[in-house]
């Protein structure tokens, strides 16, 4: 399957997702005005994907900060693999930087209210 | 008392917005000019400019009009580095038909004499006069011992083509505040079209009232997307506080603005955002972010009745609601989450400060919101 690049701007994250490389990951900042447009063929990818996925997916998260708007679009891509994790082992790689409470109880949240494997780790 | 000092402001807020809703941009900064301050500011004016149709010519006065301006604040702060905290103030519009560029320093009475007559001077001469005049300094090497001669204040009444206003206030018995200000025609206004003192008037009003709320900054323009990228590049500059409390304040910051953006009204016609009013003051224990925006009278008990209810929750409360609505995809139709209100009270821990204005549109009421951070 053909990897999804996604180069970051000044209000829309790094988004690299790589079957062959086993890469995954959302990175940078998450606050555009319209998050359902910008991760709409984010999602269509994943399901693409979960189709046929690798034995093992870690998904890795590492934002700077992301806006409410984007935090909806993110429980809807970790709803995605949570509903085939049967098919593929998968992990969440959440990143946080040690100072920033706010970004490690947003995924705290995430973790709380799925079923999903879910590691945090601080920088 | 801290109610009333927070309708006070939310009454100030509503003033502005009503004096400034016409303009294109308004901005205030008051406080300590550091070299990427200046360039945030340019910037903020150079995104304002490229939206606009105006001519290269007259894009490159008002850069050097700034330029000029904001070197002189540089420059006279590093003159009187052991002065108490040079507060300066620059002031940025953009009207329909002109842009105003005020700056304001504090000076010593001894200056204030010498300072006016150069401006006298040089009010009272005509373009070929202050070519003249130009020469004159150069070649004669009439330098004034700080080196200034006034020269920048003759290249700037002639780039901006018209009076330069100014003004003393009196602080004490040493000390005044000079505010001056170059006005420049665009290029779609009337020429004939006098600068009158009412535009440095009004500056110097809001100066005052800033002062006294301890606010630093103030942004009044039609909020989109793009401004808001702009508001941020400048408050990254301004904003020096420990890294977790920058953060929050950041994502207080964009929830609060792309609620206006989202939610907030804009009367017929203007279609390139919506106007709004965006200022922060500063307490001794909080960061106070401050907006107000217009919004359909039709949504007013809705939004009050939301804001009480998220007020008078608790924190598992309200994470319970914010839980539900994260995971809610039935009313994905909207850009927005919902999820502002709730995100701004529980990353803040306060309540929300909010009032609601009727304006003389029976269709739009004015709102103004106030959420604080914690310094610490």
């Amino acid at each position: 399957m053909d990897p999804l690049l996604i180069e970051s701007t000044e209000d829309t994250p790094h988004i690299l997702l790589d079957p062959g490389q086993g890469k995954f990951m959302i990175a940078e900042r998450s606050w555009m005005e319209n998050a359902i447009e910008f991760y709409e063929p984010v999602v269509e990818w994943l399901e693409a994907y979960l189709n046929a996925p690798n034995p093992e997916t870690i998904f890795e998260f590492h934002l700077e900060y992301f806006n409410t708007a984007s935090a909806k679009q993110i429980a809807k891509i970790l709803l995605t693999l949570e509903k085939y994790s049967s098919k593929t082992e998968i992990t969440i790689k959440w990143h946080y930087d040690k100072h920033d409470m706010d970004m490690l109880t947003s995924g705290s949240r995430y973790a709380k209210l799925l079923n999903i494997n879910y590691e945090f780790i601080e920088h | 008392m801290h109610a009333q000092d927070s309708h006070s402001k939310s009454d100030f807020i509503y003033r502005l917005f009503r004096d400034t809703s016409e303009d294109e941009i308004n901005y205030i900064y008051q406080g300590q000019f550091s070299n990427s301050i200046v360039e945030q500011i340019m910037a903020l004016a150079e995104r304002n400019l490229e939206q606009t149709e105006e001519s290269a010519k007259v894009k490159k006065r008002v850069y050097f009009i700034m330029i000029e301006c904001l070197q002189n604040i540089t420059r006279y702060q590093a003159e009187d580095a052991e002065q108490d905290e040079g507060q300066a103030l620059f002031v940025l519009q953009m009207k329909r038909d002109k842009y105003h560029i005020t700056t304001g320093n504090i000076i010593e009475n001894g200056k204030v004499e010498p300072l006016r007559e150069k401006l006298v001077k040089v009010n009272s001469l005509d373009d070929e006069q202050l070519k003249d005049y130009y020469r004159e300094i150069l070649t004669n090497g009439l330098l004034s011992e700080k080196g200034g001669a006034g020269l920048g204040l003759i290249e700037m009444a002639r780039k901006s083509g018209n009076k330069l206003l100014f003004d003393f206030t009196p602080l004490n018995s040493t000390h005044s505040f000079f505010y001056y200000q170059a006005a420049l025609h665009r290029e779609s206004a009337d020429p004939a079209d006098k600068i009158t003192p009412y535009s440095l008037k009004f500056v110097q009003e809001i100066h005052g009232k800033l002062s006294q709320a301890n606010i630093s900054m103030v942004l009044s323009t039609f909020f989109n997307q793009e401004s808001l990228m702009s508001l941020m590049g400048i408050l990254e500059s301004q904003i020096r506080k420990a890294p977790q409390v920058k953060k929050k304040f950041f994502n207080i910051l964009v929830e609060m603005l792309q609620n206006i953006i989202h939610h907030g009204a804009s009367p017929a016609g203007k279609s390139n955002g919506r106007p709004g009013v965006f200022f922060v003051s500063e307490g001794p224990e909080v960061l106070e972010l401050h907006s107000g925006n217009l919004v359909p009278a039709s949504t007013r008990k809705a939004l009050a009745g939301k804001l009480d209810l998220v007020n008078r929750s608790s924190l598992e409360e309200l994470n319970e609601l914010y839980n539900e609505k994260l995971f809610d995809f039935s009313s994905d139709q909207g850009k927005g989450a919902g999820l502002g209100i709730l995100d701004m009270r529980i990353k803040s821990q306060q309540p929300l400060a909010y009032d609601l204005f009727n304006t003389d549109d029976t269709n739009h009421d004015f709102f103004t919101l106030r959420v604080d951070v914690k310094k610490n």
